[in-house]
């Protein structure tokens, strides 16, 4: 994929006929989107699909784009409102938990001696079981400031919501995080 | 920023968000109070740890398996493709050829996403063409075998029917039709109306409050709601003579199992007149004639079919660049977990609110039927269509016809002599939405559809309207009763339930399409087993209606793009 060709350009490509040019979108956005949908949707196979309908719909729905915010953003609209049917649909417990898909999981530092690895998946187990147990709106605004990177501009496009409420929620989701990760971290103490 | 929080600021700080006053502010904070940086180390502790967190990546292949299945998503029904999971892709896509060029992008991709009961399809024909569909249910008294031809036509080649141009009967017919839903002329004379032939209101629908939207974001929205929702679509196009004239839109029908059918079956009750009397139609689309509109071509096809089916029609009419301009408009869905279709045809001479005297244009001369026989009269008209026209839904749902009596009512004969266009005169009905038939639908005479309410599932599939419309209630009883019977044995797997849709001419072309038609039937499950009695527990059919628009080549050279 030529790394010089932006959103914009792809996006005319594929209204032009050239599927190939959403492919690229999609190889570009897939793992940033499926992996932030995880921890929307709750489990890697969940967000799989919702993954793959967003993007389907984002194919079918290219012509409707204007482009006013970008792709991504778009994108992840999108992706939420699936995730959102979904849930509403499917209302079943789920569990972030990738290696019982089989989708791959990239270990933050895969170099890392085995004791480090152990005590490094400790921990993300004790922060999945947190984030888990943020409200939907919490995890939701914590999930797509802290691992996808997205400013409180795009957040508040994505979630359609004031930069001001972005904000606030953003700390509450964090400072509940925080405690619940504390509370976590007792108990194995205990 | 009034007054932001410390800790909120903080927050904001980690995240860059600050700037000009809280931006320092937040600086001093941090540099007079031990509480903010600690609060700032654990902020920052917390994201470290949220960003360990493993990633997970989908592999190389998943571009093309989308590609895939966007492509597969034009071309099939919502439920199909709405949200297969990743084990359930390759069994969906099983013996379902994608279509769809690529190429198409080049055009908007139109769509929508039907989950309603039953079809109700209008197209606008030019001015000598759109009434070639009233003329073949009618066929006049001098010339019966032509309205028989012209039936055949219409079904094989259900946009094919300029080739009807010129046969005075069928002009007269249409434009003494055209008169009456303009505005009240009575009982014209078959040659007055011939001469009026210039003359082609633009029968519009009208929606009123119903925002029409584009195929495409409509599909999207109802792939959004991920459900079915009741009501009925009215869909509207433009295509080009062209396209009128060849069988683009037959074959797109014929690709989901629809099928031609005569006339829509048109019944009788007067508990669902009373019904509809009383309960006025949850939503209704009116169309009415606007004679100063451009003499467009207009054609008016009505399709029931299941949800399935009609999505993939539109998803098909929205990717086929013939067809342009394509919108939507949903009646509001119905609570009910029994909701009607229905649609009202005015009496010609639409005026009076009766059913009116038979127009002499298209009736046998000295005809003067009485309210209660038009209703009478049109029942055996309609079946004569049907038997002509090679359309038995009507006939066998009734139950109470046999071919010989069909033959016979097709004569005309003393007593048979209401025209076709009083097929639907003045009455509203109700649909038990069978799938995957399509109708041609008298568009000059068709005044309202919609959804009504079936509070109580009594079994009225269609109903008069017409104050001074007599139906024998008993009547209507045991041909409700012979139905459930009919569609009873039709549930069985040696007679599947659409048979009653292939009783065609004995003819052999007829034949031989019968045979096709069933192959084609018989191959699509969820046709199977559609008696009456499981159709009124199937709340939820759908219900839509397309509205195609015949528009001249130099109009249509700009392509459709919203």
């Amino acid at each position: 994929m030529a790394p010089d060709v932006d959103d914009d350009c792809l996006i005319d490509q594929a209204l032009a006929g050239n599927a190939d040019a959403f492919g690229r979108l999609v190889a570009r956005y897939q793992d940033r989107l499926f992996h932030a949908m995880t921890h929307i949707a709750g489990s890697a196979e969940d967000a799989r699909d919702v993954v793959q309908d967003a993007f389907v719909q984002a194919f079918v729905k290219l012509e409707s784009f204007r482009r006013t915010s970008g792709f991504y953003t778009w994108l992840y609209r999108i992706a939420f409102n699936v995730s959102a049917t979904r849930r509403r649909r499917t209302r079943t417990n789920v569990s972030i938990d990738g290696n019982a898909t089989g989708h791959a999981l990239t270990l933050a530092d895969p170099g890392s001696a085995p004791h480090d690895r152990l005590e490094q998946q400790e921990r993300a187990a004790r922060v999945r079981a947190a984030l888990e147990n943020l409200s939907e709106e919490f995890r939701t605004v914590l999930v797509l400031r802290e691992m996808d990177d997205c400013d409180y501009e795009t957040i508040a496009e994505m979630l359609d919501l004031p930069i001001g409420t972005v904000r606030s929620r953003l700390h509450r989701a964090r400072l509940q995080m925080r405690e619940l990760l504390k509370e976590t971290m007792e108990v194995e103490k205990e | 920023m009034p007054n932001m929080p410390d800790d909120e600021l903080i927050s904001a700080y980690l995240d860059g968000e600050l700037s000009g006053e809280d931006l320092a502010r937040a600086e001093q904070l941090l540099a007079t109070h031990p509480d903010s940086r600690q609060m700032l180390e654990e902020l920052t502790a917390l994201r470290a740890s949220l960003r360990e967190l493993p990633k997970h990546e989908l592999g190389p292949d998943f571009a093309a398996s989308v590609l895939r299945r966007a492509e597969r998503e034009m071309l099939v029904p919502a439920s199909a493709v709405a949200m297969p999971r990743p084990h359930e892709e390759k069994s969906a896509s099983a013996g379902r050829p994608p279509v769809l060029s690529w190429a198409r992008w080049q055009r908007p991709l139109i769509w929508s996403s039907l989950a309603v009961a039953a079809a109700l399809v209008i197209m606008f024909l030019s001015p000598d063409e759109r009434h070639q569909p009233q003329v073949a249910q009618a066929p006049a008294p001098a010339a019966p075998g032509r309205g028989e031809a012209a039936w055949d036509v219409a079904h094989d080649r259900p946009m094919a029917l300029a080739q009807q141009h010129g046969e005075a009967d069928s002009k007269s017919g249409v434009d003494a039709a055209d008169r009456y839903a303009r505005g009240g002329e009575q009982n014209p004379t078959s040659e007055a109306a011939g001469a009026d032939g210039a003359t082609s209101p633009y029968f519009a629908l009208q929606l009123g409050d119903q925002e029409q939207v584009p195929l495409g974001a409509y599909l999207v929205q109802e792939d959004e709601k991920q459900a079915a929702t009741g009501g009925a679509l009215v869909v509207r196009c433009d295509v080009s003579p062209q396209v009128a004239g060849s069988d683009t839109f037959s074959r797109l029908l014929s690709q989901q199992q629809i099928v031609w059918q005569g006339a829509p079956e048109s019944g009788r009750s007067n508990e669902a007149a009373r019904d509809l009397e009383e309960k006025p139609p949850v939503a209704a689309f009116k169309v009415e004639s606007d004679s100063k509109a451009a003499p467009e071509q207009q054609e008016a096809v009505y399709v029931e079919a299941n949800p399935q089916q009609l999505r993939a029609t539109l998803a098909a009419l929205a990717t086929n660049a013939e067809f342009r301009d394509v919108t939507v408009s949903q009646l509001p869905p119905s609570t009910d977990t029994r909701a009607w279709f229905y649609y009202a045809v005015p009496a010609e001479g639409q005026a009076a609110p009766a059913v009116p005297a038979a127009p002499a244009a298209v009736t046998a001369p000295g005809a003067a039927p009485t309210a209660s026989d038009v209703a009478d009269k049109a029942q055996a008209t309609e079946t004569r269509s049907k038997t002509s026209g090679g359309s038995a839904m009507g006939r066998k749902a009734k139950g109470d016809r046999t071919p010989a009596d069909a033959a016979a009512a097709a004569k005309p004969a003393e007593g048979a002599e209401q025209p076709e266009r009083q097929l639907f005169a003045g009455r509203a009905r109700m649909l038990p939405a069978p799938a995957g038939r399509a109708y041609r639908v008298p568009l000059p005479a068709v005044s309202q559809f919609g959804v009504l309410r079936e509070e109580e599932g009594v079994l009225t599939d269609n109903l008069a309207t017409a104050p001074s419309s007599r139906v024998d209630s008993e009547q209507t009883k045991e041909k409700a009763a012979s139905k459930l019977g009919v569609n009873a044995k039709q549930a069985a797997p040696a007679q599947n339930a659409q048979n009653e849709d292939y009783d065609r001419p004995d003819s052999a072309s007829a034949g031989k399409r019968e045979s096709l038609l069933r192959a084609q039937a018989s191959g699509a499950t969820r046709r199977g087993g559609q008696g009456l009695g499981e159709k009124l527990a199937e709340p939820a059919q759908a219900q839509a209606l397309f509205i195609f628009r015949i528009v001249p080549e130099a109009a249509a050279a700009a392509p459709n793009e919203p």
